[in-house]
């Protein structure tokens, strides 16, 4: 009996545990508001999404948003689980930095005006880029062209 | 100077599209189109033209790319109906567009079911006016903006009707513009929406039942008055939210019956008078981040609460205003109360920092925690009082 109880209690304890593991939330666009710009999110090719290692999150209405905030440490670097965003081939789908190569171009506006968007195929990037006079980016220039344009 | 020539175009006339009519036509004549269904789309517009609808022709792009672009000076396009602009995420396809198009005029047209309506680009000196603007973000979560304007100067928008947009009207990077009378309703987010615009007047304008209620951000010299904006309610939706704003002004506006009637945040010398706050949930939000602004001669009525902050500091005048919630006295009847009003409730600093304290809202808990403070305040703001409280409503 006393080892039933036992058992009980260590499957709460996993499923507790299980539970604070941070994984991505979907936007819920229209209703959900940007943690750094304040605006209601209805762009649903934009939508970006910080979760932290305690698995709370961060919704954001576009990626320069998002990497604002990061700039200004209103998050520290270390309490970062993983960054998400979207590919605007594939609206409402949020995926990994790591699967992710972003573009910043002239002639694609975005919800903040820094026109930076995000694609899981390289070669949809590139055409991208060249079709509306831009460059693709990795993570570390997004963030130099964030911190250029907007926190300088 | 040579008088332009007026051209007809319609099913009676020898010219029967407004392409072939708008081939036809030299710099200063006159299109007339007349009533029917055009079927055309990516029209063109690059010398100075007057385009008149006659028994209101329709021209209807199906859904894809754009209608009519505009090139030229000095064009007036006045009674047509304008119908399905393209949907797409990469390019933002509008009705009628004004390319660096200056001292153009937009009159008296219908817009349904357009991606973009009206789309003004790098144009200056240019009026639309009493224009009907519906679109379909009600079935469509994808939608562009019915009246948008990109780095544009002294642009006139007035008597316009919006609805059913992602935003009603958006400005962004426009200087000097006067936004009056229009009527902004059931916007998917904005009912009005400024980004990075300096230099802009807004008034008489009513502004309901958007997602979001309106949004001023990033932006320096905005007058706002004589505005309503209503019905906002939602997690994130305001009357009025101001972000980034300095030196501006909001006056004789209604705020009633939204979740939070003004939401500020790093805001700075914005006067607040003569405002009437009424039946929202909160009627102020105001930032620690917010400095030398000032609330004066406002009317705060029947508000769940009246202002809430998120710190114990405070950099901005409450003076002068009426709350209804004001329990003080006169007894020198001079109209000002005797002792002053602090609007700030214990409990909605609570709320602020944890949301879901909200469910403890009318109970005895919170009523005995709230007048406790009253007496003896220790955690809400000291210096977010009101030193001279009216005793009536400011008419």
């Amino acid at each position: 009996m006393r080892l039933k109880i036992q058992n009980i209690l260590i499957l709460i304890g996993i499923g507790l545990l299980l539970s604070c593991e941070p994984s991505v939330q979907s936007i819920n666009y229209g209703q959900d508001g940007c943690s750094y710009c304040r605006m209601t999110i209805v762009e649903d090719h934009y939508g970006s999404e910080i979760v932290t290692q305690k698995g709370k999150v961060y919704k954001f209405d576009s990626i320069e948003c998002l990497s604002a905030f990061v700039l200004k440490k209103q998050i520290a670097e270390e309490d970062i689980h993983e960054l998400y965003f979207t590919d605007l081939e594939d609206a409402g789908h949020l995926y990994p930095k790591s699967e992710l190569i972003f573009v910043q171009a002239k002639k694609l506006n975005s919800p903040m005006g820094l026109n930076l968007s995000a694609y899981r195929n390289p070669q949809t990037a590139a055409n991208v880029a060249e079709l509306y006079f831009g460059d693709t980016l990795n993570w570390k220039q997004v963030q130099d062209f964030v911190e250029i344009s907007w926190l300088k | 100077m040579v008088v332009g020539a007026v051209i007809n175009v319609g099913t009676g006339f020898e010219i029967k599209t407004v392409s072939s009519g708008l081939s036809a036509s030299s710099r200063g004549d006159t299109l007339i189109i007349h009533t029917g269904v055009y079927n055309e789309r990516y029209l063109r517009i690059d010398h100075q033209l007057t385009l008149l609808g006659q028994g209101n022709p329709v021209i209807d792009g199906g859904q894809e790319g754009e209608l009519l672009t505009v090139l030229a000076d000095s064009v007036t396009i006045a009674g047509f109906t304008f119908k399905g602009s393209g949907l797409s995420h990469l390019d933002e396809n509008a009705a009628v567009r004004f390319e660096e198009a200056h001292y153009g005029q937009i009159r008296e047209n219908i817009f349904l079911d357009n991606f973009f309506a009206i789309y003004i680009s790098k144009s200056s000196n240019c009026l639309i006016e009493n224009n009907r603007i519906r679109g379909h973000a009600k079935t469509e979560s994808r939608s562009g903006n019915a009246i948008h304007l990109w780095y544009c100067k002294d642009i006139i928008i007035q008597g316009n009707m919006v609805s059913g947009h992602r935003d009603g009207i958006y400005l962004e990077f426009v200087e000097q513009c006067e936004v009056q009378d229009n009527i902004s309703t059931e916007n998917l987010r904005y009912g009005l929406h400024f980004m990075f615009s300096n230099h802009n007047r807004y008034h008489h304008n009513q502004f309901m039942n958007n997602g979001a209620g309106v949004a001023v951000m990033y932006s320096r010299h905005v007058d706002m008055w004589e505005n309503i904006f209503a019905d906002n309610w939602g997690s994130s939706a305001y009357g009025l939210l101001l972000k980034d704003i300095y030196d501006s002004s909001i006056m004789n506006n209604t705020f009633s019956k939204n979740t939070i009637g003004m939401y500020s945040e790093a805001c700075n010398r914005v006067n607040v008078e003569n405002n009437d706050f009424t039946q929202n949930g909160w009627a102020i939000k105001i930032m620690a981040n917010s400095m030398d602004n000032v609330f004066t001669q406002n009317n705060f009525s029947a508000n769940t609460f009246d202002v809430s902050t998120n710190s114990r500091q405070n950099f901005n005048l409450f003076k002068k205003n009426f709350w209804s919630r004001y329990k003080g006295y006169d007894m020198d009847q001079d109209g000002i109360g005797d002792v002053p009003f602090r609007p700030v409730k214990l409990f909605s600093l609570l709320v602020e920092m944890n949301e879901p304290a909200l469910m403890l809202m009318r109970s005895i808990f919170v009523e005995i925690l709230d007048s406790a403070e009253s007496y003896l305040p220790i955690l809400t703001p000291a210096t977010l009082i009101d030193d001279e409280p009216l005793m009536s409503r400011r008419l």
